[in-house]
């Protein structure tokens, strides 16, 4: 009885620490480079959970990265315009965290609207 | 035409300058989307400025569209996919809880019914048969497993006696007053 008992211990033991570390890898991100805040990227092209952020109001940039030098780039997307936060910057200098004060840069204008028209049918 | 229009929105990326020697950068990941709204301006322009239409029929610049999303998506699919995960990993512990529980609880039953052990060479000694058995005669039992599961011999000659070599304990050789007789 002992022995079948450990024999058991023995098998399925093992199976439920492979099955809960396989668990739990699958929540963590698969790739060492993502971004924390703001949030990791998300579908292309979907807008739905878009954050808001105030200008003028500072912002903790972070992320994660194996990358030894990098750069950090601000785009406005379907304008193709981008700005170049930090160029060329070590990981050692910058260990994943930047604030920054949220501004259009001289670059971007929020009056211009960026989205294509998309056409409702009129009846 | 009416139209929705969908209000600016910003990403940041992340490119790999050790991967750009020949001017094409290969390794980047971005953020999220999101909005600036401008301080001086009354309402928030872009709360909910998108709908599934207007993003349906968005198309992204170059420069968006080059970019690769590597990293795991933190909204919808990998919210679920987290709540998933942690919920094979505990059902797989609760369900190996369980199945040991059950697997213990059915060997002590087991070995409390009668018969539980065969009592294996109990009549060629002499013994009475019966139930239950002696603690010695258990002990005997798992004691000779060994022998009794020796293979039969082939009667091979050995090489080097010349003789027949027989595996597992020898013959017993029947008392003279025993009689045969069927039942």
């Amino acid at each position: 009885m002992k022995n079948s008992f450990l024999s058991y211990l023995y098998t399925v033991f093992p199976l439920v620490l492979f099955l809960a570390h396989a668990a739990s890898a699958a929540t963590q991100p698969s790739t060492p480079n993502y971004f924390i805040n703001p949030p990791v990227s998300g579908v292309n092209s979907e807008y739905d959970a878009d954050p808001v952020i105030l200008e003028g109001s500072p912002l903790d940039l972070k992320w994660n990265t194996s990358f030894s030098t990098f750069s950090l780039w601000l785009w406005q997307q379907n304008n193709g315009t981008g700005f170049c936060l930090l160029d060329q910057a070590s990981s050692a200098t910058y260990p994943g965290a930047l604030n920054w004060t949220v501004s259009l840069e001289g670059q971007f204008d929020l009056s211009k609207q960026n989205g294509r028209c998309c056409s409702i049918p009129t009846d | 035409m009416p139209g929705l229009i969908i209000d600016p929105v910003f990403f940041f990326q992340i490119d790999d300058e050790d991967d750009d020697k020949d001017d094409v950068t290969v390794s980047k990941f971005t953020s999220h989307y999101f909005n600036i709204t401008s301080a001086s301006s009354s309402s928030p322009k872009s709360t909910t400025s998108s709908s599934s239409t207007a993003t349906a029929s968005a198309t992204a610049s170059p420069s968006a569209t080059g970019s690769n999303q590597t990293s795991k998506s933190a909204s919808g699919s990998d919210r679920y996919g987290v709540a998933v995960g942690v919920g094979v990993g505990v059902a797989c512990l609760i369900l190996g809880l369980a199945a040991g529980v059950f697997w213990y609880l059915r060997s002590r039953k087991n070995v409390n019914k009668p018969g539980h052990s065969m009592p294996v060479g109990q009549r060629s000694n002499g013994a009475e048969g019966g139930y239950p058995l002696q603690e010695q005669q258990v002990h005997n039992y798992y004691k000779d497993k060994s022998a009794i599961y020796q293979p039969i011999p082939s009667g091979e000659l050995s090489s080097e006696t010349g003789q027949h070599e027989l595996m597992g304990p020898e013959p017993r050789e029947l008392p003279s007053h025993t009689t045969w007789s069927r039942r």
